[in-house]
């Protein structure tokens, strides 16, 4: 594990605290029970202690497939040990912590991060971290989406459009000529970009840290769809709640490989909270064009 | 196969086929816990259950074969939570759960009796823990 991936364990570990003010221990030790992350409070001693009883502990448990984790609950703290990957999580916490929020984080949150992290590119690959954050959007589409020829392009809809526009009455008076044609300069603008369609979607949130913040993750069926439409061109979402709220920004394809993922779009707690929604409620999504402000 | 050997039929309801240790009177808190494990037994995804005080013993479990293996999994067990809590002074444990990859256990200590719950992964702690405790 590299010392960047230790940092950002660390930060996790120092949100403990905020997620869970019950929590007063956390730590996390790799396989030779280094600590590689870990509160101000817990000693190296305690550290080590757990670690050998609970390595010790695992080599006798191959009857029920291994040791993946421990919950202790004692009269008035309980501590939760859990194997995540090659590393070992511990918390400690008074009994009146959200035995839900412990359980996500234990079993969630932090998994979730250290497969993130796990599967982080090397050293070398990870020199150029700015550009790859500028440029992410567009290999993805390129990868997900299927390429439009410019054959194909003719027959879409918006061409079409366009064609019909130009084609006026066959012998229009010179100055009629005029005005259609500053017309349609005007109007062409807005017939290459057709009707929006409207998508119905349902939301989820986008956990982990690595999440950019002002982007959304939309099924890669709907976004085929826009591609089909507009072609390739800098499309942004804009997406609308029930109650109204509307915001628009950038859009990534859905990487969920779950069958069930249809219909679903992922969305940063930093948009959650401008749209007042949570998981689960539907949201109307549609393609657009608008710049987006600072 | 269910453990078939019955060492001495005490006066506790006892599951049929529970294997049944017994030296001296039993008291009341271990007779209560034997009839609601009796229960618990029922519940889809428990595969056994050990009780034990220092008088007596109830094991009943799908595999006897397993039986020594996971009675000494259970010591270990407690062995090791008390390694794990003491130097945070947790105080008295009241339960511990272990998950490996195929199943788990629930260990609890109430008063003189110990009692270690086998399960599936599926199979809901929460609710037996707190039938348990009722």
């Amino acid at each position: 594990m590299t010392c960047v991936q230790s940092e950002v364990l660390q930060t996790v570990v120092d949100e403990f605290a905020n997620l869970s003010s019950e929590t007063t221990n956390v730590f996390i030790l790799n396989a030779n029970g280094e600590t590689m992350a870990s509160d101000r409070v817990t000693t190296e001693e305690q550290a080590k202690a757990v670690f050998v009883s609970f390595a010790d502990l695992s080599h006798q448990l191959d009857i029920i497939g291994g040791l993946e984790s421990l919950s202790i609950q004692g009269a008035t703290s309980q501590i939760q040990i859990a194997t995540v990957e090659n590393l070992y999580l511990a918390m400690i916490s008074s009994r009146e912590a959200d035995a839900k929020i412990i359980d996500s984080l234990a079993h969630v949150l932090v998994p979730t991060i250290v497969k993130l992290l796990n599967q982080q590119p090397t050293k070398e690959e990870m020199e150029i971290p700015q550009e790859l954050e500028i440029t992410e959007e567009e290999p993805i589409e390129e990868s997900v989406l299927p390429e439009i020829e410019p054959d194909e392009e003719s027959a879409l809809p918006e061409v079409e459009t366009v064609e019909e526009s130009v084609l006026p009455e066959e012998e229009p008076a010179e100055e009629e000529q005029e005005m259609n044609n500053n017309f349609e300069q005007e109007s062409s603008s807005e017939s290459l970009f057709p009707e929006p369609p409207l998508n119905q979607l349902m939301v989820e949130k986008i956990k982990g840290i690595l999440v950019h913040a002002d982007t959304v993750r939309v099924d890669s069926e709907v976004i085929s769809k826009w591609n089909e439409l507009y072609g390739k061109k800098d499309l942004l979402v804009n997406i609308q709640t029930l109650e109204g709220k509307e915001t628009t920004c950038k859009f990534k394809p859905l990487k969920d490989a779950r069958s069930n993922a249809k219909g679903i779009i992922q969305i940063p707690e930093k948009i959650l909270q401008i749209l007042q929604v949570t998981k689960g409620q539907l949201v109307i999504v549609s393609p657009t064009m608008e710049t987006l402000g600072d | 196969m269910k453990q078939k050997n019955i060492l001495a039929q005490t006066e506790p309801e006892v599951p049929e086929g529970a294997a049944v240790i017994s030296v001296g009177d039993e008291d009341s808190g271990f007779s209560n816990l034997a009839a609601s494990l009796a229960e618990i037994r029922k519940l889809k995804g428990v595969f056994g259950y050990i009780l034990r005080n220092k008088k007596s013993a109830i094991v009943d479990l799908e595999e006897q074969e397993k039986i020594s293996s996971l009675a000494l999994l259970s010591t270990h067990i407690r062995e090791s939570s008390f390694e794990i809590e003491r130097p945070f002074n947790l105080s008295d444990i009241e339960s511990v759960l272990v998950e490996g990859k195929n199943a788990k256990v629930l260990c609890m200590s109430l008063g003189e009796n110990m009692l270690d719950v086998f399960m599936e992964k599926t199979a809901s702690d929460a609710s037996i823990t707190k039938r348990i405790l009722l």
